[in-house]
């Protein structure tokens, strides 16, 4: 999982019919001081999430083991708000 | 399977309803010949009972989400084992 803040949404009205209804965000990867890095995603958002909050986001076939999002078109989402994260280095 | 250090923790409390209960560690990938840091920290679920400081074997990709009994789980990091020790052979 990669931890990133919500930086934008996305609009589309033309798009696959396994796309319908499903709210779409970019999600900018983030480094552990919580500085924005250059790699982003287009995210689905299955936990309900707003811009500028920060959050984990799955990538690849693990993105559609959820109800939500199982046999859609969708690589990538938003499966969790971070409230907090620990680290020692 | 690959080799990290778990240096921290995430804590959620709104999440998807698979991951609820599920433990969320952040890993520093380490090359397993130098011991040293490799590549981008990422998160993952923990299926052992690990803790800071410890070194672990982590799946990723689709295989990660088999480490669970349910379907349910969208997982793309998930640790799989403790290692106590690694043992390289040296070639060179």
């Amino acid at each position: 999982m990669v931890l990133g803040q919500v930086v934008g949404s996305v609009v589309a009205t033309q798009k696959d019919k396994s796309l319908l209804s499903k709210k779409l965000l970019i999600v900018k990867s983030i480094d552990l001081d919580g500085n924005l890095l250059d790699s982003f995603v287009v995210a689905v958002d299955i936990v309900g999430v707003g811009v500028g909050e920060k959050v984990l986001v799955v990538n690849g076939s693990s993105a559609r083991q959820t109800e939500e999002t199982k046999d859609r078109s969708i690589d990538s989402v938003i499966v969790a708000k971070v409230d907090s994260y620990q680290v020692v280095k | 399977m690959f080799y990290a250090r778990v240096i921290g923790n995430v804590v959620s409390t709104i999440k998807y309803k698979g991951l609820i209960g599920k433990k969320l560690q952040i890993l520093q990938p380490v090359d397993m010949e130098t011991g040293k840091d490799s590549g981008m920290f990422l998160i993952a679920v923990d299926t052992t009972d690990s803790g800071i400081g410890d070194f672990v074997g982590y799946e990723d990709g689709m295989e990660a989400t088999w480490a669970f009994d349910s379907y349910d789980v969208p997982s793309d990091a998930s640790i799989v084992s403790i290692i106590e020790k690694v043992n390289v052979l040296d070639n060179k």
